[in-house]
């Protein structure tokens, strides 16, 4: 009976631990693998090993770093066979992708990355509708940059620009948020 | 030069946008969108995907619990995603239940101070550096003076409390015209289980400012139970903060199901339809620290009579 309610309560503590961890170790993982049901594999093993070793956990450490460490490896394992992404693990490709995501006046923790993704959705309603319609195909619709470009009867190069300011817009937007103001001069 | 730049940015767009190969010409530092691009997936997935991958991850996690006890064949990976080898996991999991049923007697001691151990260590770890909210939502009955305290774990309802015919005597024990707010409480919560509180003799037409909860409740008596703070934000949103004090207390007995680590919320807070004057959702917070590490919450259902649309 003892045992069932601590089942219950390690049950209860690693849901909470998924919850807490799901926005940030999700988009770790989506900067390193492309492949959807790759990051979903990667994401789960992660947060279970996580789970498994929270004794070696030290807790002097921010757990979003050592989430992120697991994941990492995770994430090498799951690709060692696949050169398509192989290249992001390179130790200046890591670094590369740690300060991008954390680039950000928000906090490395997980109420840092519900706010971020707060102040993305203001952003996102302050783009010019043109901006967000493509956001919304690319996001949204699952289009790629060429499949855009069809719809919208522009170069699939010029639709790859226009996303990639998009993004740095938000970006920017982001970082300032509250002061920003998106598609005015 | 800058052509150069060009064609490196887009290798880098068609690497996000057309799932292009990786390009070796590609710099690194051209993947400056690649956490913006990150967070546009997940926000753009929408919330029914998330729960979906949540609840994959924890049924997952749960066949571990069950397995944990099998020693693990050297190079063997199990594949734990539902979607693939699901088969092979039930196989596993049923061979573990015989196997965990076998050792029990002998494995339990151990099991479970290990199970310990790793909850108080994931417990420390998340009371970290997160302050994550939690809410319940208190359901106002359709004739405004009943609630319905549903709390949530776990996607389902855990416990739902009815609050109803209760009888209390709120007092203004608080409060300042000038500075706009006031503060009701009342000496009595005697069973929440049978309780209700009539939201329409709480709240009055005093309009109030946001301030601290913490501030408040400093200046309460400690013989007071139940406390409500109406308030109102600096624009202009109505608010309500309200403190079951002793919550924690009075569970145990009569209602076991009460889940056991509930304590004072945060805050509370009620958002009301400045036009029709109808409560749109109530909700109560907490921090990691207090309210241990359940997640509960719930929505306003129902609609509200005219008694309360006074305020």
């Amino acid at each position: 009976m003892k045992a069932e309610g601590i089942d219950t309560r390690s049950t209860q503590v690693f849901e909470v631990l998924v919850r807490e961890y799901d926005q940030m170790l999700i988009a770790y993982i989506r900067c390193l693998i492309r492949d959807p049901g790759l990051v979903e594999d990667v994401f789960q093993e992660t947060l279970i090993t996580a789970w498994r070793r929270f004794e070696d956990f030290d807790s002097t450490r921010t757990l979003g770093a050592w989430l992120r460490g697991i994941a990492l490896n995770t994430a090498r394992n799951a690709t060692r066979k696949r050169a398509a992404d192989r290249h992001l693990f390179s130790d200046e490709a890591v670094k590369q992708v740690e300060d991008v995501l954390l680039s950000s006046r928000h906090r490395d923790d997980a109420e840092g990355w519900s706010e971020r993704l707060a102040a993305l959705k203001e952003c996102l309603s302050s783009l010019p509708e043109a901006a967000r319609e493509l956001i919304s195909r690319r996001y949204k619709r699952g289009e790629n940059s060429s499949e855009i470009a069809d719809a919208l009867k522009r170069s699939a190069a010029a639709i790859r620009k226009e996303l990639q300011r998009t993004r740095r817009l938000l970006a920017h937007c982001i970082e300032n948020f509250g002061a920003a103001n998106l598609g005015k001069p | 030069m800058n052509q150069s730049r060009d064609e490196t940015q887009s290798s880098a767009s068609r690497w996000l946008d057309d799932e292009a190969p990786w390009s070796d010409e590609l710099d690194l530092r051209e993947l400056d969108t690649l956490a913006i691009h990150a967070q546009l997936q997940h926000l753009f997935e929408g919330e029914s995907e998330r729960e979906a991958r949540i609840q994959r991850v924890i049924s997952a996690n749960q066949e571990v619990l069950v397995t944990q006890s099998l020693p693990a064949k050297p190079g063997h990976k199990t594949q734990l995603h539902p979607r693939r080898g699901w088969e092979r996991r039930w196989t596993i999991a049923l061979a573990a239940s015989l196997v965990f049923l076998c050792v029990f007697g002998l494995l339990m001691p151990t099991k479970q101070s290990s199970a310990l151990a790793a909850i108080e260590k994931a417990i420390v770890a998340l009371q970290q550096p997160v302050r994550r909210k939690y809410e319940v939502i208190l359901n106002i009955g359709p004739m405004g003076r009943e609630l319905h305290v549903d709390l949530f774990s776990q996607g389902k309802t855990d416990f739902r409390v009815e609050l109803k015919h209760f009888p209390i005597q709120p007092a203004v024990i608080g409060g300042d015209a000038e500075a706009r707010w006031a503060i009701v409480g009342t000496k009595r919560w005697d069973s929440i289980d049978q309780g209700s509180f009539p939201l329409d003799d709480v709240l009055d037409r005093v309009s109030l400012r946001f301030l601290s909860l913490h501030d408040v409740l400093a200046s309460i008596p400690s013989d007071y139970e139940y406390v409500k703070i109406r308030g109102q934000t600096p624009a202009g949103e109505s608010f309500v903060t309200a403190t079951l004090k002793n919550l924690q207390s009075q569970h145990g007995g009569a209602n076991d199901q009460l889940p056991d680590r509930i304590q004072l919320p945060d805050r509370i807070a009620v958002r009301i339809d400045d036009q029709t004057g109808v409560v749109k959702d109530l909700k109560f917070y907490w921090d990691h620290r207090q309210l241990g590490l359940r997640e509960v919450k719930a929505q306003y259902v129902g609609e509200v009579d005219q008694d309360v649309s006074k305020y």
